[in-house]
């Protein structure tokens, strides 16, 4: 295996601005590595070797010219694939869209492309983001690095493996209902679902409007918020985007956690659904980590989980519905089982089911944020279990519900995943929770429970 | 499954095959429990999430 494959950005940042490492030798070292294990892991639906030379290339010249653009420069990237790049598909993962052409990029794209990046191509998902996994498609499911067997997650799951299988250090994912939380916890990475509106969605097709994020997937903390520092952004044509300055996420990421006010949402892992026992272990020790590393940790109490799930799949469901309805009308058959099964969901609500949910988003955001009130960020769990068997239906359909994710799409908070352990081998996370516009906490506590624990640094074998 | 039958006619979802009417009447089934937990509550006052404005923000 290249010893460049599980480079951090951090890492291969500061030594392609040495000039010690050659942005086209990074880029080569993670083509040969994705040439040889992506047969295991389809983590690609497209992958662009000639594009990512090419930007390799130009990245290269230009920091020779002294024309370094930033942390991001040289660094190669894969997008989801229902985000847009001028020129290629974005398939979705769908024979609905499989003949389809993107003609602009999507801003994240943009900005990602300005900072310098280089792309490697587009990453496996769930049908439509919501779909998986899905074996009846034009393309086969992600498959998860540390036991091919498994699960990834989802509906980034191309995203999370790659990370995972050292293809590249920078994935952008999308999440919903919980789909970089998800991978990031299954395939033992970090996972940042920021506030709603904090990077545009323009240009990336819509599962649900009003739930929908964009967000940066990367191997480490610090690398998340590198990433997520250029992304971040107002966007004036994204209807959701948020109108809020950008800070410096990582000018508090090394200040530890001493003072910090830690709330423990323990009620959604161990009574609104019991945890695997490994899992909760490994919740209850990191508090335990933070609290004597100085934090001030207090347990909290949320409206139940399944309240959350309730209202958030029914917003989801209706808006779903709205933009596939006249596919699954003309096209039902082009669907893959689980995405179809999934949208058709929006077929049984009335209006007044969706605007009745819609008012209790409003009931339970307000109290979500009045438990939040002495606190900087929460700590709960983000998936219940270890990744189970892909082929397992039974378990992939109980695990669907068993989630701590949700909730904070409907609030719209960032949510910040990272690795927490291991439990016969697959990885085990925690799930970061901030005030609205308060990512620089979730990284502080994030970095400080990474730096202490190191289990972003043990990669799987890929064999 | 008429239940079913009727709901996809009421849809206009006319293409669907024995199948699809299965996964029709079991996704029905899954948003029927969610529905079931939605409030009954509510009093006039309480707004929803997004609140259309005819100046500036659209929420």
């Amino acid at each position: 295996m290249s010893e460049l494959a599980f480079l951090t950005i951090a890492e291969a940042g500061a030594q392609i601005r040495a000039k010690k490492l050659s942005p086209v030798e990074y880029t080569k070292a993670l083509i040969a590595q994705i040439e040889r294990h992506e047969p295991s892991f389809n983590a690609f639906i497209k992958f662009t070797p000639d594009i990512a030379l090419k930007e390799a290339q130009a990245a290269e010249a230009q920091i020779a010219a002294g024309r370094w653009r930033g942390p991001f420069h040289g660094i190669p990237y894969g997008l989801k694939d229902i985000v847009d790049v001028a020129g290629l598909p974005t398939t979705a993962h769908s024979k609905v869209l499989i003949d389809s052409l993107a003609r602009a990029d999507a801003p994240v794209a943009a900005k990602l492309r300005d900072a310098g990046g280089v792309l490697l191509g587009k990453l496996s998902t769930h049908e439509f983001a919501v779909g998986g996994p899905s074996f009846d498609l034009p393309w086969p499911p992600a498959r998860n690095p540390w036991n091919r067997d498994h699960f990834p997650g989802g509906s980034s799951s191309g995203s999370g493996a790659g990370l995972a299988a050292g293809f590249f250090p920078a994935a952008i994912g999308t999440d919903t209902g919980g789909s970089i939380r998800n991978p990031a916890s299954m395939c033992g990475i970090a996972g940042m679902k920021a506030t709603y509106g904090r990077v545009s969605r323009r240009g990336v097709f819509p599962l649900s409007f009003s739930l929908d994020h964009v967000g940066p997937m990367t191997r480490t903390v610090r690398d998340n918020a590198l990433m997520l520092q250029v992304i971040a952004g107002h966007d004036p044509e994204d209807p959701g985007s948020a109108a809020v300055g950008v800070p410096d996420y990582t000018a508090d990421i090394d200040r530890g956690v001493k003072g910090m006010r830690i709330g423990v949402i323990r009620h959604f892992y161990t009574k609104d659904v019991e945890g695997d026992p490994d899992q909760v272990k490994a919740l209850d020790d990191a508090v335990a980590l933070l609290a004597k590393q100085g934090a001030t940790v207090t347990e909290i109490t949320l409206p139940p989980l399944l309240d959350y799930t309730a209202c958030g799949q029914i917003i989801l469901a209706a808006e779903s519905y709205a933009i596939h309805e006249r596919w699954l009308r003309e096209r039902p058959q082009d669907y893959g089982a689980r995405a179809r099964e999934r949208l058709f969901g929006g077929a049984a609500l009335s209006a007044v089911h969706y605007l009745q949910a819609v008012r209790w988003r409003q009931v339970l955001k307000q109290q979500t944020l009045a438990a939040f009130r002495d606190i900087d960020v929460a700590i709960t769990a983000s998936s219940m279990d270890p990744a189970c068997r892909i082929d397992d239906n039974e378990k992939l359909a109980a695990n669907y519900w068993r989630s701590g994710r949700m909730p904070f799409n409907v609030t719209g908070q960032p949510g910040l995943v990272i690795p927490a352990g291991f439990s016969k081998g697959l990885p085990l996370s925690l799930q970061i929770v901030g005030q609205p516009f308060g990512e620089v906490a979730c990284y502080r506590v994030g970095q400080a429970y990474e730096a202490a624990t190191e289990w972003t640094k043990k990669h799987p074998a890929l064999n | 499954m008429s239940a079913t039958r009727d709901l996809a006619k009421a849809r206009g979802l006319d293409k669907l095959t024995e199948e699809h009417l299965a996964q029709l009447e079991r996704a029905t089934a899954t948003m029927t429990r969610h529905i079931d937990r939605l409030p009954k509550d509510f009093s006039g006052s309480h707004e929803a999430a997004h609140v259309y404005q005819a100046k500036g923000s659209d929420r």
